[in-house]
């Protein structure tokens, strides 16, 4: 597998782009059919969840968004050590230290259940330096760029 | 497996999964009734009066409407009126929406449906209410506080600069001349003549017979229905019912229309206080001076 073939690390640049790919296919294949659900359930099908005015509907399509969205990522890196995103500019996952399992390719990806976590992990990589992020870092992964 | 065939039949199985699971969640096909509460003073931005609280706000109303009769699964439109009325643009654009509907529109009147909510129900096909329900008191008012008095007593005058007759007319700092007076009273019954006009239209009364209702004078359900003002006595069963029949089905889920709001009213349900301190502040140091607001 070219995972085994070491790379260098990737520019973040390139990541982010990688990232907003992959993003675009997440809208169409999982963000379409839930947005559809979202316009067609009534409220009142949550309202036993709801306190008062809390919206247990946004909150139950958006943890539905975010718990196919990780796993969008994780099974396409666990399998093929890249997704379609990162496969278009030559990226992969390569572990630090043992295989990648798919636990460390869940947890490489939980961040990405929302925008701002995504953004605090980022941060990271300026404070510290590093090329990794700090789910990354938890995962023992990083992402390398083909020679 | 090949590296694009697990791709695209891993991109499949997330299209099959998202549209399982929103069927799961429930995209409904069933019949609908679409219920849409009016409660409290109705405006433009639903901010109410001080001391009363939240209002309806008309444009959330509207966006209500909208969503109910673009559903294909709502059969019919249930308004939970109970409101004492409001600013005489609110309810016109909500009145004058409701006629553009073709599903059955019915009102519920629970506690109040007074004035502006009047005008309001008066455009729906079947007005539903209590016998004890409060209905009617149709007329105009755009009464204020005038503090030209308390100015006095404290020694502070008002310093009148203005390059138009009418410009500062309803300012709380002066009283209000003859001239004014005579200006807004003219105003006042144009709207006047325009909501009973509406009333007669969309109930099908004589306009001589709401000229003698509209004196301002509420009226009980068990009166208003003689007056031909309601349709029905009851309650929700009813109000559901006459829905069904108008729309012609027989099973129909209702389904409670909430205002979406924000995260402030959430939280401590911080609104009323809000309100009380914004009437109070403002009435005293607001210096954009605003004409009277005219509400029906």
């Amino acid at each position: 597998m070219k995972s085994r073939k070491k790379g260098v690390p990737a520019r973040f640049f390139r990541r982010v782009l990688a990232y907003f790919l992959d993003t675009l296919l997440i809208a169409l294949v999982i963000g379409l059919p839930i947005g559809y659900a979202y316009e067609n359930t009534d409220d009142s099908k949550f309202e036993f969840l709801s306190p008062k005015d809390f919206n247990a509907k946004d909150l139950i399509l958006g943890s539905a968004i975010g718990i196919l969205t990780v796993l969008y990522w994780a099974i396409f890196e666990y399998k093929l050590r890249q997704s379609p995103g990162k496969m278009l500019l030559k990226l992969y996952v390569s572990p630090t230290n043992k295989e990648l399992t798919f636990s460390h390719a869940i947890i490489r990806n939980l961040t990405k259940i929302s925008g701002f976590l995504l953004v605090l992990d980022c941060l990271y990589m300026v404070f510290k330096k590093t090329h990794r992020r700090y789910m990354e870092t938890i995962a023992e992964t990083e992402v390398l760029r083909y020679e | 497996m090949n590296k694009a065939i697990f791709i695209v039949l891993t991109l499949l199985g997330f299209i099959v999964v998202s549209f399982v699971l929103s069927f799961l969640i429930g995209t409904s096909t069933s019949n609908k009734i679409a219920m849409i509460p009016i409660k409290g003073a109705i405006s433009s931005s639903g901010g109410g009066l001080p001391f009363e609280g939240a209002g309806a706000s008309s444009l959330n109303i509207l966006d209500q409407l909208k969503d109910a009769d673009e559903d294909n699964n709502v059969k019919a439109i249930i308004l939970e009126i109970d409101s004492p009325g409001g600013t005489v643009l609110a309810s016109k654009e909500v009145a004058d929406k409701i006629k553009e509907i073709e599903k059955p529109v019915v009102a519920w009147v629970r506690g109040t449906g007074a004035s502006g909510a009047y005008w309001i129900a008066s455009a729906t096909d079947r007005i539903v209410a209590d016998e004890l329900s409060v209905i009617g008191s149709i007329g105009v008012t755009s009464s204020y506080l005038e503090f030209s008095g308390l100015l006095k007593e404290y020694d502070v005058s008002y310093q009148r600069l203005v390059t138009g007759e009418f410009k500062d007319l309803g300012s709380p700092y002066k009283e209000l001349t003859e001239k004014e007076r005579e200006l807004l009273m003219k105003k006042i019954n144009q709207i006047h003549d325009f909501f009973i006009r509406e009333i007669s239209e969309n109930r099908n009364i004589s306009l001589a017979k709401i000229n003698k209702l509209a004196t301002g004078e509420f009226f009980l359900g068990q009166e208003a229905i003689k007056l031909g003002l309601i349709d029905e006595l009851g309650g929700r069963d009813e109000a559901v019912n006459v829905s069904k029949q108008l729309a012609n089905v027989t099973e129909a889920e209702v389904v409670k229309y909430k205002d979406s709001e924000g995260i402030f009213d959430y939280l401590l349900d911080a609104k009323i206080p809000y309100q009380v301190g914004q009437g109070i502040g403002s009435a005293f140091i607001n210096t954009d001076l605003k004409k009277p607001e005219i509400r029906a």
